[in-house]
């Protein structure tokens, strides 16, 4: 995709994200004997993102200008994404959040060895290095964080 | 006096406790998650089974090398163990993708050390009147100082300074979800009980850092087979030493930058490491190569947040006032030993603690050497393993370093959430560190302001004519508006020299 269509969507991203805080900062009741409350800053904050959105759109006009202008081909080349790294993605994804769902209930041990071994078997390792990876890793961040540092874990 | 100094930390008792300390700290500052504040904190119970000198020696240690070791994950893999890492990741990273990942972190604990002992030595000769000026900085001041902060850090960055400030500006308002410091009203919590507190710069700071390496690299499969760190030669400690002495100016000045940022209470080593890199970039010759993997780009920010941890005691021992939340625990435990801050802080026992103090500041710099090296070769062997088992551990030490801070899963999804969001960044060309600076900075700004207001009755008047803070708001103009002045200045010799 071109920059400047992404430079469209992060601007009226912006823009957008601007107007939800002014209107939720309307919510805000005023403080008590000060007119500095806690509506002030969101709002200060809100209109700088107003500025900046409808500067990276007006960019986006002398951007796109430019390469209507320009007689060769100026697309930045971006990097092949194939099905297979989408692949990689997507189950990173579903992994961390299955993760972050069950490791209360499951406990942190078993659960974190199957999480490291699904991975690293999406990402190309054999079973038993990854079977093998999964238990050292496991059991060197137990010690670490369990018994070393008195963390607590699920 | 120098030698009773020396025979009082010269003994098992001190030396035992100190070497573990220092240990702790490589490890909690390498793990993207845990903090020094957070070890300091473990650490003082257990030093009060040990002489006064032990505990100081072995909680001192640790803070020291964990600012240092905040570089190692920032250098190999972009993720910045400790918050005044960050800007140690703009170069020290690009020179590991160029196979020189030794070269930037030997050049690191070298001047890591030197910016360290610059710094002590700062304290030890004028800290009773370089606390004289911290006093004077109030609202005012503090709020320009954070502004300058974000300022450079939005310069500096990549990508246009708009996205950067767009970048500020979403880090602004995160910091304003939670209940507000003054009034105490909720904002922008949606009944949810785990945002009263607000969003942790710790879990963000991992997530935007650390997510998007991540999924970059598994985003092209053929890069999981191949070591997440190549190195095409190894460097050592002599291959720096000559670019050590080249920079011996800028470390100088870097060193000197962090002390007095470190001085100032709640700046930090964090706002040191930004301004130092910014000023740096200014200064050089070569600007448009920062970010790109230059030795003057790792050199600034890490000899600035080095000294900033001992800039930080300045306000500590002449006021009893300390300049971060690591001071603040070691100057509590040190109380309980004896330590009076203030004029009597060289009376009696208070001082032999503080002379102790002086001498274990400036002994862990020396020390942060081999220990530091130890440490890089240590994980630099890690990180030669291939991507495919690299980056699940990146993974999982992300999600149990933002689930240390406050044993909640919750802290974990705002951290992937971060993730997701900081790809999207990327992909956009908007720079990520300004955004986690402005985390951590918002609060003080939004509190220096209101208060200041309050104070002023709505009048922005004294916020621009105060002494400090018109040199600080010149500082923050002449820095924006550095590259106009010089193409202004280039032009008018040009114009002068085509004359007649």
């Amino acid at each position: 995709m071109n920059t400047w269509k992404l430079d469209i969507a992060t601007g009226t991203g912006v823009i957008v994200f601007a107007i939800f805080i002014l209107v939720r900062s309307l919510t805000f009741p005023p403080a008590r004997g000060t007119d500095f409350g806690p509506a002030l800053f969101p709002r200060v904050v809100a209109a700088i993102l107003l500025v900046l959105g409808t500067l990276v759109l007006l960019q986006v006009r002398r951007l796109r200008a430019r390469a209507q202008s320009c007689t060769t081909d100026t697309t930045e080349e971006e990097p092949t994404t194939t099905i297979a790294g989408l692949r990689n993605v997507a189950v990173s994804i579903v992994t961390i959040v299955a993760y972050i769902a069950v490791v209360d209930r499951i406990g942190f041990i078993p659960t974190t060895l199957v999480f490291l071994f699904v991975l690293m078997k999406t990402y190309g390792l054999t079973a038993i290095k990854g079977a093998i990876a999964s238990c050292f890793i496991t059991g060197f961040v137990f010690v670490l964080f369990s018994l070393l540092l008195r963390v607590v874990l699920p | 006096m120098i030698a009773d100094v020396i025979a009082s930390i010269a003994r098992v008792e001190v030396l035992l406790p100190w070497l573990l300390g220092m240990l702790l700290g490589v490890f909690v500052g390498a793990i993207p998650g845990l903090t020094a504040t957070m070890a300091t904190a473990i650490l003082v119970p257990i030093t009060y089974y040990l002489p006064p000198m032990g505990g100081l020696a072995m909680i001192l240690g640790c803070a020291c090398v964990a600012i240092f070791a905040g570089d190692i994950p920032a250098t190999y893999l972009r993720v910045p163990g400790t918050p005044s890492s960050g800007a140690a990741v703009l170069d020290g990273y690009e020179m590991t993708k160029r196979g020189k990942a030794s070269l930037a972190l030997s050049l690191d604990v070298v001047c890591s050390s030197l910016g360290g002992l610059v710094g002590f030595t700062l304290l030890i000769l004028g800290a009773t009147a370089l606390a004289a000026v911290a006093l004077k900085f109030s609202f005012y001041e503090f709020l320009w100082v954070s502004t300058f902060g974000l300022a450079t850090c939005v310069v500096i960055s990549r990508g246009t300074m708009v996205k950067g400030a767009i970048a500020v500006s979403i880090g602004l308002f995160v910091s304003t979800i939670g209940v507000d410091i003054v009034t105490g009203y909720p904002r922008f919590t949606f009944g949810n009980v785990h945002l009263l507190s607000g969003v942790s710069f710790i879990p963000a700071m991992i997530g935007l850092f650390g997510i998007p390496v991540v999924l970059r690299t598994i985003m092209t499969p053929r890069h999981l087979d191949l070591p997440s760190v190549e190195e095409k030669k190894r460097f050592s400690i002599a291959d720096v030493l000559p670019t050590v002495y080249r920079f011996r100016g800028l470390i100088l000045r870097s060193s000197v930058m962090g002390t007095f940022i470190g001085s100032l209470p709640g700046a930090g080593a964090d706002i040191a490491a930004w301004v130092a890199y910014g000023m740096a970039k200014r200064n050089s010759r070569e600007p448009e190569r920062f970010g790109t993997g230059i030795e003057e780009g790792v050199i600034a920010p890490t000899s600035a947040n080095n000294a900033g941890v001992a800039g930080a005691w300045i306000p500590a021992l002449a006021l009893g006032i300390p300049g971060d939340s690591i001071t603040a625990i070691i100057l509590g435990a040190s109380m309980i030993y004896g330590l009076r801050p203030g004029p009597l802080m060289f009376v009696g026992a208070s001082g032999e603690l503080v002379r102790g103090l002086f001498a274990i500041g400036i002994i862990t710099q020396i020390m942060l050497i081999p220990v530091g090296l130890l440490a890089i070769r240590a994980f630099g062997k890690v990180f030669k393993l291939p991507n495919s088992i690299i980056m699940p551990m990146i993974l999982l030490f992300c999600i149990v370093g933002s689930y240390a801070l406050n044993f909640s899963m919750f802290d974990v999804g705002a951290m992937f959430l971060f993730g997701l969001l900081g790809f999207y960044m990327e992909r956009n060309g908007i720079p990520l560190p300004p955004l986690v600076l402005a985390i951590i900075l918002g609060p003080l700004i939004e509190r220096n302001l209101r208060l200041g207001l309050m104070q002023t009755g709505g009048s922005l008047l004294p916020f621009f004519t105060r002494p400090i803070s018109i040199v600080v708001i010149v500082g923050i103009a002449l820095f924006l508006s550095w590259d106009k002045i010089s193409s202004l200045a280039r032009r008018l010799r040009g114009t002068r020299g085509s004359g007649p």
